[in-house]
């Protein structure tokens, strides 16, 4: 929704005329960074060897080894977050910072829901039945994954904000 | 859990890079490689720091001071074998410890007058016997191979000795990365400054949240083997892997942006690089660490917020 030429008293302006920026980019620090993706990305991957019992030493190493790097991820992906946490309590939080956290998380959301997507190999295209409890779960990360990197600030804006913060204003 | 380092290693961090650039800072790399006997000189000035009465393994505070130091001296790739001191435990007569695979035992910076230990990178270590001179290649200049007597138990030794060098690494891609942001905000073409240009601009802001994301893992690790945790060798590899995949990342990024440049010598980003491809490369790449990552955690679960999760439907169900 776009309003053009709007009349707004004086008691209505938030901070000064034209230093718009520099509230946004205030509040955009504080913005959404309470989304434990990873939270559910370290479920997911922490049951999938109990979900998969004896299929789980079949699959290929190489796919067992992406199981690994997509924990690590996780983790890095969570100690960001604490980070910025950390940040904001200190109130020396810069939209930069959650900007590299978003960045690092909403791939890290895809990365999990692939690899996950591959263990479960045929389920994959049939996660109907409601007894599948892991299956279904995979499914539905998978689906929700495809727009991590859309939603709440694409990465796009998540890396102009970080590269401004890095390079200044060019 | 605190990650964050004690104040005490900002101030031994700040001391020690005036030390080193007190002594020439990265022209000291260049005098290793031209055969000058550098180590020396740095030997004596890391002393007069009283790193060498650091006692990692016995004290958290000194951990987090040893990984501190071991940054500083990635920042001027340092041609002295800091992490592996750091990794000694001189208690059991261990002065220097490496990392080393057990088919070819190679070592880095294998500077004479310690008494040099390897690791298995798992539950063994053994005494160098010997060492060769120092390889001379493009890649490995100051790398030696090493001979080694039995292999004996050496109960987690390893996990320090291989976290401390993910931090002189660390310190590298600091620099490295810090060097070109400079050179995007200096360097024009076309009529604008390199900054300037959005595709630039994304690969560094990528390149940078990677480097926080290794950063606080780097952090994690510390505290991990510091405090003992039960998955600390699980911790020091996932380090490894996550140092490996990031200086590809960091070091690509900077080649790229500095062009030509980056692969001359009066850059520093040339020394930099070069002289994390052993630290890079040894004792093991990216897929033999991911590996073993691995085993590690089918044997001890990796610490997380679900870890011990053993029932699906608990978990799962409504």
């Amino acid at each position: 929704v776009f309003l053009e030429g709007v009349f707004v008293t004086e008691d209505d302006v938030l901070g000064t005329v034209d230093g718009g920026w520099a509230i946004i980019r205030a509040a955009l620090a504080f913005e959404r960074v309470g989304i434990a993706r990873y939270a559910r990305c370290d479920r997911l991957l922490n049951l999938a060897p109990v979900a998969l019992k004896d299929r789980w030493d079949e699959l290929p190493s190489a796919l067992r080894q992406r199981w690994a790097r997509a924990l690590v991820h996780t983790r890095q992906a969570r100690l960001l977050a604490y980070r910025v946490i950390e940040l904001q309590e200190a109130a020396a939080v810069d939209p930069a910072d959650s900007a590299a956290y978003r960045i690092v998380a909403t791939q890290v959301d895809q990365e999990v829901a692939d690899v996950l997507m591959e263990m479960i190999e045929h389920a994959a295209v049939g996660a109907s039945a409601p007894t599948e409890l892991f299956v279904r779960a995979v499914d539905d990360h998978w689906r929700y994954a495809q727009a991590s990197t859309v939603a709440s600030g694409s990465i796009e804006m998540q890396r102009l904000l970080l590269a401004r913060s890095l390079l200044g204003k060019q | 859990m605190n990650t964050a380092l004690a104040s005490e290693a900002k101030e031994l961090a700040d001391a020690c890079d005036r030390a080193i650039q007190r002594l020439g800072g990265e022209n000291l790399v260049v005098r290793a490689q031209s055969g000058a006997e550098v180590h020396t000189e740095i030997d004596r000035m890391m002393g007069s720091l009283d790193l060498w009465e650091l006692r990692p393994r016995e004290a958290e505070l000194d951990c987090e001071l040893a990984a501190a130091t071991c940054r500083v001296a990635g920042r001027y790739a340092l041609p002295y074998p800091i992490a592996e001191r750091l990794s000694g435990a001189p208690a059991q007569g261990i002065d220097a410890l490496a990392v080393v695979s057990k088919h070819a035992a190679r070592v880095n910076l294998c500077v004479p007058g310690l008494r040099w230990y390897v690791s298995d990178g798992a539950e063994s270590v053994a005494q160098v016997t010997n060492v060769s001179a120092p390889l001379g290649s493009k890649l490995g200049a100051l790398a030696s191979d090493v001979e080694h007597g039995p292999w004996r138990p050496g109960n987690d030794l390893a996990p320090l000795a291989l976290v401390l060098p993910t931090w002189v690494l660390l310190g590298m891609l600091e620099r490295a990365f810090a060097l070109t942001r400079r050179h995007l905000l200096d360097r024009h073409q076309f009529g604008r400054s390199l900054a300037s240009f959005q595709a630039l601009q994304f690969r560094m802001a990528d390149t940078a949240a990677q480097l926080q994301a290794f950063t606080e893992l780097a952090h994690y690790a510390v505290w991990s083997v510091a405090t003992e945790q039960p998955g600390q060798l699980g911790d020091a590899l996932a380090c490894r892997l996550a140092a490996i995949e990031t200086a590809d990342t960091v070091f690509r990024t900077s080649h790229q942006m500095h062009g030509a440049m980056g692969f001359c010598d009066e850059t520093p980003v040339s020394w930099l690089s070069r002289y994390s491809q052993p630290i890079r490369r040894l004792p093991w790449g990216f897929s033999e660490t991911e590996a073993r990552l691995l085993r590690s955690m089918e044997t001890v679960p990796f610490a997380g917020l679900f870890t011990g999760t053993d029932n699906v439907e608990s978990n799962l169900g409504q």
